[in-house]
């Protein structure tokens, strides 16, 4: 029964890790805005490709 | 690319999607409505970010006419002081400025945004908060200056909020985080204090391993603990202990003293070696409770409509000082200094006028939206807007002294929480606090020649009966039904505000614009017939009025007459008067079209838009409006299934009262010609006399007295985010038709919540019995507290989605 007392001990340094990274995630600002980030992510990489073709006046070819 | 200008009324703004009117510009091939909005249509163009129009065309707002005027109302930026407090953030190479964008609300303003540093290359970052309308740009300061971004984004139509209180604003959101890392804390503590307790509650069955483990598991439980009491639960213990300094009850008290009391009597326990404590359910409540206040904090965050005094007072003012004129920031302005003040600014503080005349609209402040003509050394209040030509004032006092903050602290700013639901509950932190500690001590004196039993009963009733569950109802029933409501077009202030809303009964509708649409109307001429040249002045005219009706009146001339294009209409000239009508000029023709005693000079009043050609009256219009759609059903159900009384009170004649008789309750319940002040008035008297709570439906500015003084205004707006003061509630217009569901939903919640008072009273009482009985065990509350928590979160959440579907369903009918 003595494992328990590793058992216990990884089970508490596993979660006091998920607990840091939670932390972390709120400090860095992850959990302030929970809406924009679903809408950015649809639409960034277009406008990059239309700019870069635009920009050189060169049909691709 | 040439240039023409164009006439042609078929064709919308490519910007802006307004209709395009006789001053449309057309350019390749594509229509806009003024220069502004091909200004930034060739902005972006140019740099080739024209995917904006394809991102969600239909959304897309209007773009406030631009001159170098507006412009130049930034100028004040220049001024570094006044820039850097505005700065989040500031190195040589990098700036952070964070502002508030009160029209960002879709998709494309996102993706539009955040292209900024496309559109000047000074720009490093820019970053949007859609939920919290707020931009975070990070730029160059060498390149590009403060006031260079903000008329960038005013150009775009997008104009920052840069007030006092916008900028406070900003430093509240590390109060959410920390509530967060709060709520992890406790969860954390209560995952492992339960997995660490479990074998204690079958201890029997361990043997002789139980005592080093029994050990190891009591240390790690307080180990676990500490960051609770001493972090987690801070929140009730600082609301508790103000309560009771200010000698107020509040249901902090009895929360606090149940924590405390859970917490020694563990703690004693462990340390004692009686028993293991109750570690797990005291971390268990404080994880509960919590989730109780992120929820009641994000519907606070929901939606801030509640501007304070701040959001008045303008940044910045133009001083005069020594014949230059200088700007400043307001808040450095003392008494004694000159101030020159434009049409539109606002007074910042009380006054004196220096002028020799002037007109201020006080619209704000008493909700009265006529000008008032004000003479040389009469008093100004702040918070009064400038109208016509600018002014000179000399400042009598200082801000945080002027009349507008004492105005704000009155009362009639200041609605009182009159809601019966919200007495109750602080009613019931009173009795129940008293009758907690009262039964405690009973308890314990039963028992008495025993003390360790008196004192173990007398804790036991403190724990149990902590009022957890209780104070879970509230903020979650109410949450939800303003997510819900939201979700479907009305918008609420705060949670008080829906239990305003559920206790109303008598809803006065104001009928400019709220009950009406043009849309469904009809309009008739009567007189003479126009020749075709006034025919073509009068459409001109009409377009360029800013009017509403004129609006109405154009587009009925040209499908009359069957005109199909504008070309060749113009006016030499063009003058419009607010409230009476306009004149217009073209030729050897002179049009007046207005009201009657505008057209005639005759001091009579009639109802009808009258038109004259050379001063010769021709005849008049009438514009018949109808009810919008589903606005009679709804009036049907509020007065018969409801039992709600219904007045109408109206600015306007009676000529469409036939469609609202038959609704409303006869003819007593619809009031005509009413001004501002009568409608606040009405309202008071009702108030006064029949005790009513009284909802009233408006539609903003010009009702705001009576909006303020009703226990819930409404305001109806085609766009949330226009600003509407003194407003409870934001309602768009279309959801105007379900109010009746809205109503219901409301006191559908009242009953949920009376509903989980009862079923928590009952997990109580079971509780209470165990603890009076004195066989409270660990086992017993470990598995009661979170149960009647979670039974509690679970019915009010699903009780009040599953009432909030009937408004979906009547939404879809």
């Amino acid at each position: 029964m003595e494992v328990l007392y590793l058992t216990i001990g990884i089970s508490v340094i596993i979660a006091g890790g998920f607990l840091i990274a939670f932390s972390w995630a709120v400090y860095n600002g992850q959990y302030d805005d929970r809406v924009t980030p679903s809408i950015r992510i649809l639409f960034e990489d277009q406008a990059e490709i239309k700019k870069g073709s635009d920009d050189n006046q060169t049909p691709l070819s | 690319m040439k240039t023409t200008v164009q006439q042609s009324i078929l064709h919308t703004c490519s910007h802006c999607g307004d209709m395009c009117n006789d001053n449309a510009i057309y350019d390749g091939n594509v229509f806009f409505c003024c220069e502004g909005c091909k200004t930034v249509y060739q902005l972006l163009q140019n740099n080739h970010l024209c995917g904006y129009y394809a991102v969600d065309g239909s959304e897309i707002h209007s773009l406030k006419k631009l001159s170098t005027k507006s412009i130049s109302r930034f100028a004040y930026l220049d001024d570094s002081s006044i820039a850097e407090s505005i700065l989040a953030f500031k190195n040589d190479k990098k700036a952070q400025l964070v502002l508030q964008l009160p029209s960002v609300h879709c998709t494309s303003c996102v993706w539009l945004l955040e292209k900024l540093p496309h559109l000047n290359p000074g720009i490093i970052r820019s970053e949007l908060q859609l939920s919290g309308k707020q931009i975070s740009i990070l730029f160059n300061p060498e390149q590009v200056t403060v006031r260079e971004i903000v008329e960038l984004l005013t150009l775009l139509g997008y104009e920052p909020d840069i007030s006092l209180a916008a900028m406070h604003k900003q430093k509240k959101d590390t109060s959410n985080r920390s509530m967060y890392i709060r709520l992890a804390i406790a969860g954390f503590a209560f995952g492992n204090t339960m997995m660490v307790s479990l074998p204690g509650y079958f201890d029997e069955g361990i043997g002789d391993l139980q005592s080093t483990f029994t050990m190891m598991f009591a240390a790690l439980n307080i180990l676990f603990s500490l960051p609770v009491i001493l972090y987690s639960s801070q929140p009730f213990f600082k609301n508790a202990w103000s309560g009771l300094r200010n000698r107020t009850m509040n249901v902090d008290i009895p929360i606090s003293m149940g924590i405390l009391a859970i917490y020694s009597r563990s703690i004693y326990e462990i340390l004692m070696g009686i028993g293991p404590g109750f570690m797990d359910s005291f971390s268990g409540l404080v994880f509960f409770l919590l989730i109780g206040r992120v929820f009641q904090k994000k519907s606070f965050d929901a939606l801030e409509f509640d501007r304070d005094f701040n959001s008045y007072v303008p940044l910045q003012c133009t001083k005069i000082d020594h014949d230059t004129e200088r700007s400043i920031a307001a808040s450095s302005i003392i008494p004694g200094d000159i101030l020159l003040v434009k049409n539109q600014e606002i007074i910042p503080s009380d006054a004196i006028l220096l002028s020799a005349n002037g007109h201020i609209d006080y619209s704000f402040i008493t909700g009265e939206s006529t000008p008032v003509e004000i003479l040389k050394d009469t008093l100004i209040y702040a918070g009064a807007r400038v109208l016509g030509p600018s002014i000179l004032i000399e400042i009598k006092k200082e801000i945080s002294r002027s009349g507008l903050l004492r105005m704000w602290n009155n009362t009639l700013f200041r609605k009182p929480v009159s809601s019966t639901l919200l007495t109750v509950s602080t009613l019931f932190g009173t009795y129940f606090t008293f009758g907690t500690i009262a039964l405690a001590i009973i308890a314990g004196l039963f028992y008495l020649p025993h003390y360790s039993m008196a004192l173990s009963v007398f804790s036991a009733v403190l724990i149990i009966a902590c009022p957890c569950a209780l104070t879970l109802a509230v903020p979650f029933t109410l949450g939800n039904i303003m997510r819900i409501s939201a979700k479907h077009g009305l918008y609420f202030k705060n949670t008080e505000t829906v239990l305003e809303l559920a206790s109303v009964d008598t809803i006065v509708f104001d009928k400019t614009g709220t009950l009406t649409s043009s849309l469904e109307g009809t309009v008739e001429y009567i007189g003479e017939d126009f020749s075709e040249t006034q025919l073509r002045l009068i459409i001109s005219g009409c377009l360029s009025s800013t009017h509403p009706k004129s609006r109405i009146l154009a587009s009925w001339l040209c499908m009359s007459h069957n005109i199909q294009s504008l070309k060749g209409l113009h006016c030499d000239s063009f003058q419009e008067f607010t409230g009476k009508g306009w004149i217009a000029a073209a030729g050897k023709n002179t049009i007046r079209l207005g009201n009657y005693e505008f057209v005639s000079h005759r001091k009579e009043h009639k109802d009808q838009i009258w038109v004259s050609v050379n001063a010769k009256i021709l005849g008049y219009f009438i514009i018949n409006e109808g009810p919008r759609q589903g606005i009679l059903p709804m009036i049907d159900s509020l007065t018969k299934a409801l039992h709600v009384d219904v007045f109408l009170i109206s600015g306007d004649s009676n000529r469409n009262a036939g469609y609202y008789t038959s609704a409303f309750k006869g003819e007593h319940s619809l009031l005509f010609h009413q001004s501002p002040e009568d409608k606040a008035r009405f309202i008071l008297s009702k108030q006064n006399q029949d005790h009513a709570k009284i909802a009233m439906i408006g539609d903003g500015i010009n009702d705001s007295g009576a909006l303020m003084q009703s226990n819930i205004g409404i305001a109806v707006a085609e766009h949330i985010s226009a600003f509407h003061p003194g407003c409870d509630a934001i309602m768009s217009a279309n959801s105007l038709s379900y109010l009746d569901a809205f109503v219901q939903f409301t006191r559908k919640g009242i009953t949920i919540i009376k509903a989980a008072f009862w079923i928590s009273v009952m997990y109580n009482i079971i509780g209470l019995t165990l603890a009076v009985m004195g066989i409270l065990t660990p086992v017993y509350t470990a598995i009661l507290m979170p149960i009647s928590s979670l039974t509690v979160i679970g019915f009010t959440l699903g009780m009040s989605s599953y009432a909030g579907r009937k408004i979906a369903l009547k939404e879809n009918q």
